[in-house]
């Protein structure tokens, strides 16, 4: 694949509520603002790390890792990390080398709590967040992409 | 020179005159916020006793790396004040960053941080 490696998807304080903030921020090739990681092409496989690190107040952060089949116009969910009001480190591996069974429909920051939809890998990825109530004492959200 | 020309002369300079470092950039407050690491070659000097002046101070060092090196890493560039530097494992502050002075014809080649600590 195009550039393996391990790739910032996203820190982020959290404060007041969030609906559907994309947290990514990137360069594209010719060093302008972009909010995803791209130049991923062949990506086979991307093991996603997720920390949050609870403060104090908040009620829920929902994390959904994205990529894209159609340079960015659609993105799809392809892991949803659930956390609520305790720090908390998860990890999920997925793989384009797996053949899905079914056929699927895209979501967009609607994939289930704690789930995945694996097989599905293109060419770049982002993280979309939404919470609810207000977070403070230094609450945070990081998210790791290690890509091959 | 061109655009070309430059980030040519500079890869070669830093390929044989420059160091590995890497940029840190830390998000929110407290002792478990974020952090995460950019790898990339600069080539590190002190400032030149007649730079000292306004902001500078003795011992602030200058690095300069290749705007092209953190866009493959996809470092959101620029680098900020107060983002770190680590050189040979040791955590420095950016107090500032010139992105002018290495710039032909409105392209970046390499930024110029200042750093300290």
């Amino acid at each position: 694949m195009q550039n393996p490696g391990v790739y910032n998807l996203g820190d982020r304080a959290i404060t007041t509520a969030l609906t559907g903030e994309v947290i990514t921020d990137g360069t594209s090739a010719a060093g302008e603002d972009q909010a995803f990681i791209d130049r991923l092409d062949g990506m086979t496989a991307a093991t996603i790390s997720a920390r949050f690190s609870y403060g104090s107040g908040g009620t829920s952060c929902k994390v959904w890792v994205q990529t894209s089949l159609d340079q960015g116009v659609t993105w799809v969910d392809i892991a949803c990390f659930a956390f609520t009001t305790s720090s908390a480190h998860k990890m999920t591996n997925l793989s384009a080398a797996l053949e899905t069974a079914n056929q699927l429909t895209p979501t967009d920051g609607a994939l289930a709590d704690n789930t995945n939809v694996d097989s599905i890998l293109g060419d770049r990825l982002r993280v979309k967040i939404t919470t609810t109530g207000t977070y403070a004492g230094s609450t945070t959200l990081a998210v790791r992409a290690a890509v091959r | 020179m061109t655009p070309e020309a430059s980030r040519a002369s500079h890869r070669r300079l830093i390929a044989a005159h420059g160091e590995p470092i890497s940029i840190r950039r830390y998000t929110g407050t407290g002792t478990a916020r974020p952090r995460f690491d950019w790898q990339g070659r600069a080539r590190v000097t002190a400032f030149a006793p007649e730079a000292l002046a306004g902001g500078l101070q003795q011992g602030d060092q200058k690095i300069i790396v290749l705007a092209e090196d953190l866009i493959a890493e996809q470092f959101p560039v620029p680098p900020r004040k107060h983002d770190k530097c680590v050189v040979r494992g040791r955590e420095l502050n950016i107090e500032a960053v010139d992105d002018n002075t290495r710039r032909i014809a409105g392209v970046i080649i390499a930024y110029e941080l200042a750093v300290r600590g």
